[in-house]
């Protein structure tokens, strides 16, 4: 199994396109670290400006990993297309490649053929999220310095003291990676429908705008299908950062994520297990 | 006759304990400010938190540097929010010429006696425009100081002193309750029936730890720095 996660992985890895993303990300960051690093104080006090009106300011909030954060919220939302442009191609690129037949027709089976594909995926996309993680905050740090972190939440406003940051992050990007499991898992599905891979990353991006759109739309008919979309619970991330952590409502998220990460990856196994490669 | 003659006798009467009474909220005011006079610079540790809804703060360390007459500058390694009327706190920024000063009875703070006075800006543009200072005239300190801090909020701060070197009264505890400036809500956001929950208040307490009294503090440390006393920065 591991040789066989290896040798997907190896596939991955050797593909330009599964950097697009990692590009993307180096050169998106600090482009918005310059647009911060002009307006970025005025930000933080545009955000807190009631407060700064009765209470003295001392310091500042205009740090490292404000502005990690602030790129976090930013570029979530483009982050599952650079996902799907790996995940969309799992299945599709080798229909593309015309390396299917030969690859199901070797020893191991499609059911551990598709376990490999899968954990490449996951591992794809947890090193693009770290990637993003760790770049953000690296550059943000070394530009902006250190010190308690600013944030925006649905409550209202936080500070958190900087000594919890660091594993506030880390717990963050794990939530967010596992987010980007179900996008990637999507991917893998409608990989598994087609022979192009064009039409997965399209679909499964469309899909996910819809779903994005939908569940912000005010009107009381979307909120009542909120719960079954799963870009709600998308954001979970940002639990992390609630004070106290509450963990009831992020293990409920990371479980119903994982619900649809097993419900989309099923019906994807179980089109793989019954294609025929033969026609 | 008599009814225009009595209520003006009356009103001529009350005439000098009026004054009397202006007479003695200055001088209350002025041995309040004797008290603190003794201070000519000081340098002292704040330990903040801050419990208000809708915002989320770690409890907050801070230094103050004080200097006569009211050079006030507050710094911290970390980041700390501080209420901008009560950190800084000295009688001196009450001046007698930019306010009309009454008292106003009596009433009982921290099981002592305390006199009322009331002080009332001359000018807009002093940030405190009204204020209530209850003050423990026996030992000549501010109790507790009720104010508005703008926007049509109002604060209270109750004081708690120590005895610095056995010689200054200084204020080793402020706790201030306020109106929340916190009305926060995401757009798109729906009130949920417990969001309004509570009693609106922000509860500030803050200590004062560490005095460091008449060690001289050199002018530099005011310097080129964003001016933090409260007195004429009304926004």
């Amino acid at each position: 199994m591991l040789s066989l996660v290896r040798y997907e992985l190896a596939k991955t890895y050797r593909k330009l396109r599964t950097y697009i993303g990692f590009g993307l990300i180096s050169v998106l960051i600090p482009l918005a670290y310059w647009g911060f690093s002009v307006a970025g104080d005025d930000m933080v006090r545009g955000m807190s400006g009631g407060l700064q009106q009765n209470f003295l300011f001392v310091g500042s909030l205009f740090n490292g990993w404000f502005v990690s954060n602030m790129v976090m919220i930013a570029l979530f939302v483009h982050v599952p297309f650079l996902i799907l442009l790996v995940a969309g191609d799992v299945f599709a690129g080798e229909a593309t490649s015309g390396t299917y037949r030969i690859l199901l027709t070797r020893p191991p089976s499609r059911t551990r053929i598709f376990t490999a594909k899968a954990i490449s995926a996951v591992i794809y996309t947890y090193s693009l999220v770290f990637f993003l993680g760790l770049f953000s905050i690296a550059l943000g740090l070394l530009l902006f310095g250190h010190g308690d972190m600013f944030i925006v939440r649905d409550d209202g406003i936080a500070i958190i003291a900087r000594g919890e940051l660091w594993w506030r992050f880390l717990f963050s990007y794990l939530l967010a990676g596992w987010a980007m499991c179900v996008v990637a898992s999507l991917g893998i599905l409608f990989s598994s429908f087609v022979e192009n891979a064009i039409g997965p990353i399209v679909g499964s991006f469309a899909v996910i705008i819809l779903f994005f759109i939908l569940g912000n739309l005010p009107f009381e008919f979307f909120e009542s299908i909120r719960p079954f979309l799963f870009t709600t619970y998308t954001d979970v991330w940002r639990k992390a950062f609630s004070d106290p952590l509450d963990f009831s409502a992020i293990g409920r998220d990371v479980l119903i994520l994982g619900g649809f990460l097993l419900l989309f990856l099923g019906i994807a196994w179980t089109i793989f297990r019954r294609k025929d490669i033969l026609s | 006759m008599s009814r225009i003659i009595l209520p003006l006798l009356i009103s001529l009467l009350m005439l000098p304990a009026f004054g009397h009474a202006q007479q003695d909220a200055g001088a209350i005011l002025d041995a309040v400010k004797a008290q603190y006079d003794k201070v000519n610079d000081y340098k002292v540790r704040i330990n903040a938190v801050i419990k208000m809804k809708g915002l989320s703060v770690p409890p907050m360390d801070a230094t103050m540097y004080f200097k006569k007459p009211d050079k006030i500058q507050v710094e911290s390694d970390g980041f700390a929010m501080l209420p901008r009327d009560a950190v800084g706190f000295h009688p001196a920024m009450f001046n007698k010429d930019e306010y009309d000063l009454v008292v106003q009875g009596t009433e009982r703070v921290q099981n002592i006696e305390c006199t009322k006075v009331k002080l009332l800006a001359r000018s807009d543009t002093l940030r405190l425009q009204r204020a209530m200072i209850y003050v423990d005239t026996k030992r000549a300190i501010i109790l507790r100081m009720d104010f508005d801090p703008g926007t049509g909020a109002s604060a209270t701060a109750d004081f708690s002193y120590g005895l610095v070197d056995n010689k200054y009264f200084l204020p080793s505890r402020i706790d201030i309750e306020m109106d929340s400036p916190m009305r926060w809500q995401r757009p798109g956001q729906k009130v949920k029936p417990d969001d309004n929950a509570g009693d609106g208040k922000a509860r500030i307490s803050m200590k004062y730890i560490g005095y460091v009294v008449n060690k001289g503090i050199p002018d530099s440390v005011f310097e080129n720095k964003a001016p933090t006393s409260p007195r004429r920065d009304k926004k």
